[in-house]
């Protein structure tokens, strides 16, 4: 993977330097910590290729099936949807989510009947089970739109020729060559237990308290690690931040570890994006991956 | 993908008193396993708002059984943390209507003559006993769209005894802390089964 690494001109647009970035605002300009060379970017030029990247004819077209699920979003709705937990059963709660949304979804019978026979979103979202970040929720994207992937921390696992029951290397591939989306995105998010429990861990391995977490998070060690060496003398909290961001950057670095994905990308039929969404200024930033020696990878390998 | 997040961001700002408390924890009764699939995201199909429930989604919404074994352990974790860490109270298996992965693990042929993927079939064969299962339970000569509905049932159940082998999901259980649900998102015809498992030992007897 050195020999890879090395042989990819990987420009990145920059994490930003701080968390409050707002999106398509500016950022600074900064090296990505991987072990690539990165180009810097023009904050300007970020937000046009955002734009590019994600402009796509379902959000715009789409725009009766949008106004419905913001419709379900009202604050009254919302509200009331909080207090009813409260009252009423579990089971009671979800019965009325449901009819609610069956009442708007059956207002678009093209979209129903479309769906009924099959699937053709355009991006995959890899997201984190968090409650707090549900992506078809923070991107308001509609049934249909998002193939997604959740587990603790968007972890996406390295390659490996041992297949080892991976759901994230199934998911992978199931969306990149079988449904075709164009768009791939790693989303990552504030206050995440699972990169606060990776950046937790001892490396004795002393502290710890899991079955299984521990050897989940620890597949993104080395996004700890790094970021222990850069941010040494940092608060813990703002450690986690940046591990939050670097675990994004990691797990796409493994999903460019796919040689399906790779090859996509080369065609020009795949995007790799990274996102963030900070829940506690209310941003969401998000860069996309430009490899631009794509084609010496093969060669490498 | 701005507009999408504009949008949301106004939603957010109204709710300002919802979203301070959720920025500093998180507290979901619910832990909800759901397919991938782009058509059964289950926080929209049920209404959930941000905070409700810890969402785990995978092909086919599979939970393997519980094993020391090595391999990637996404959805032992999920439900580790889930239970263990924010003491959900519910967890629901969501499996649903036209699901390519059931389908697949149907077709798959014993002998892998037909393999067609690297990764999709290991992960699908997780469910190979709810496959073995509905193709016992369904006639013959009935249409594929029964078969294919009965495993993606029996599937659900299948994850939701698999998920009964961890003990930090048993013991809860059987201490009525912890419930367990299957459910079925028929998208088709527009219907949302739920159903609950379980699980009891009776007080013991002396003979």
């Amino acid at each position: 993977m050195a020999a890879l690494a090395n042989s990819l001109s990987l420009s990145c647009f920059a994490l930003p330097s701080s968390g409050a970035a707002s999106f398509g605002a500016h950022s600074q300009t900064a090296r990505l910590p991987m072990q690539v060379s990165a180009q810097a970017f023009d904050g300007q030029k970020k937000t046009v290729v955002d734009n590019n990247a994600f402009k796509d004819k379902t959000l715009e077209g789409l725009n009766s099936l949008s106004m419905h699920n913001a419709e379900s979003r009202t604050p009254a709705a919302s509200v009331s949807a909080v207090a009813t937990e409260v009252q009423t059963s579990p089971l009671e709660r979800l019965k009325t989510g449901y009819l609610k949304f069956k009442e708007n979804y059956v207002k678009d019978q093209n979209l129903v009947s479309s769906l009924a026979e099959g699937q053709a979103p355009p991006y995959m979202i890899i997201a984190c089970c968090d409650s707090r970040v549900d992506p078809c929720t923070v991107l308001n994207l509609p049934p249909g739109e998002a193939f997604v992937l959740r587990n603790i921390g968007n972890m996406v696992p390295a390659y490996s020729a041992q297949s080892a029951c991976s759901s994230a290397a199934s998911a992978i591939e199931y969306a990149v060559l079988h449904l075709k989306v164009k768009h791939l995105v790693v989303m990552g998010h504030s206050r995440c237990g699972a990169v606060k429990a990776l950046m937790g861990i001892e490396d004795d391995g002393s502290n710890r308290f899991s079955e299984f977490i521990e050897d989940w998070v620890l597949i993104l060690k080395n996004a700890s690690k790094k970021v222990k060496s850069i941010h040494k003398v940092a608060p813990f909290a703002e450690q986690c931040t940046a591990c939050e961001k670097e675990v994004v950057n990691a797990s796409l670095w493994n999903c460019l570890s796919y040689p399906f994905v790779r090859e996509k990308m080369a065609s020009g039929d795949l995007t790799l994006h990274g996102g963030y969404y900070d829940f506690v200024s209310n941003a969401f930033e998000s860069w996309t991956l430009d490899l631009s020696c794509l084609n010496d990878v093969d060669k490498v390998q | 993908m701005r507009k999408a997040f504009e949008e949301f961001k106004a939603y957010f700002k109204k709710e300002k008193e919802l979203f301070d408390a959720l920025a500093q924890s998180q507290h979901p009764k619910w832990m909800i396993i759901a397919c991938s699939d782009s058509r059964v995201d289950p926080a929209l199909v049920l209404g959930l708002e941000l905070g409700e429930a810890f969402i785990l989604r995978n092909i086919a919404s599979l939970i393997p059984p519980h094993s020391k074994q090595s391999g990637h352990k996404s959805g032992a974790s999920a439900i580790e943390y889930a239970v263990e860490h924010l003491k959900v109270e519910h967890i629901m298996i969501v499996g649903h209507s036209r699901c390519g992965g059931i389908k697949a693990l149907l077709e798959m042929k014993e002998d892998g003559s037909n393999r067609f993927s690297e990764y999709i079939e290991d992960w699908i064969q997780i469910a190979q006993p709810a496959s073995e299962i509905a193709k016992a339970k369904v006639p013959h000569d009935s249409p594929f769209e029964e078969l294919w509905t009965c495993c993606v049932k029996e599937s659900v159940n299948l994850s939701l005894r698999n998920c009964m082998s961890y003990p930090f999901v048993k013991i809860p259980m059987e201490k009525g802390l912890l419930t367990l649900h299957g459910a079925y998102f028929d998208f088709v015809n527009g219907a949302f089964d739920v159903w609950k498992l379980k699980c009891k030992i009776d007080e013991h007897q002396s003979l």
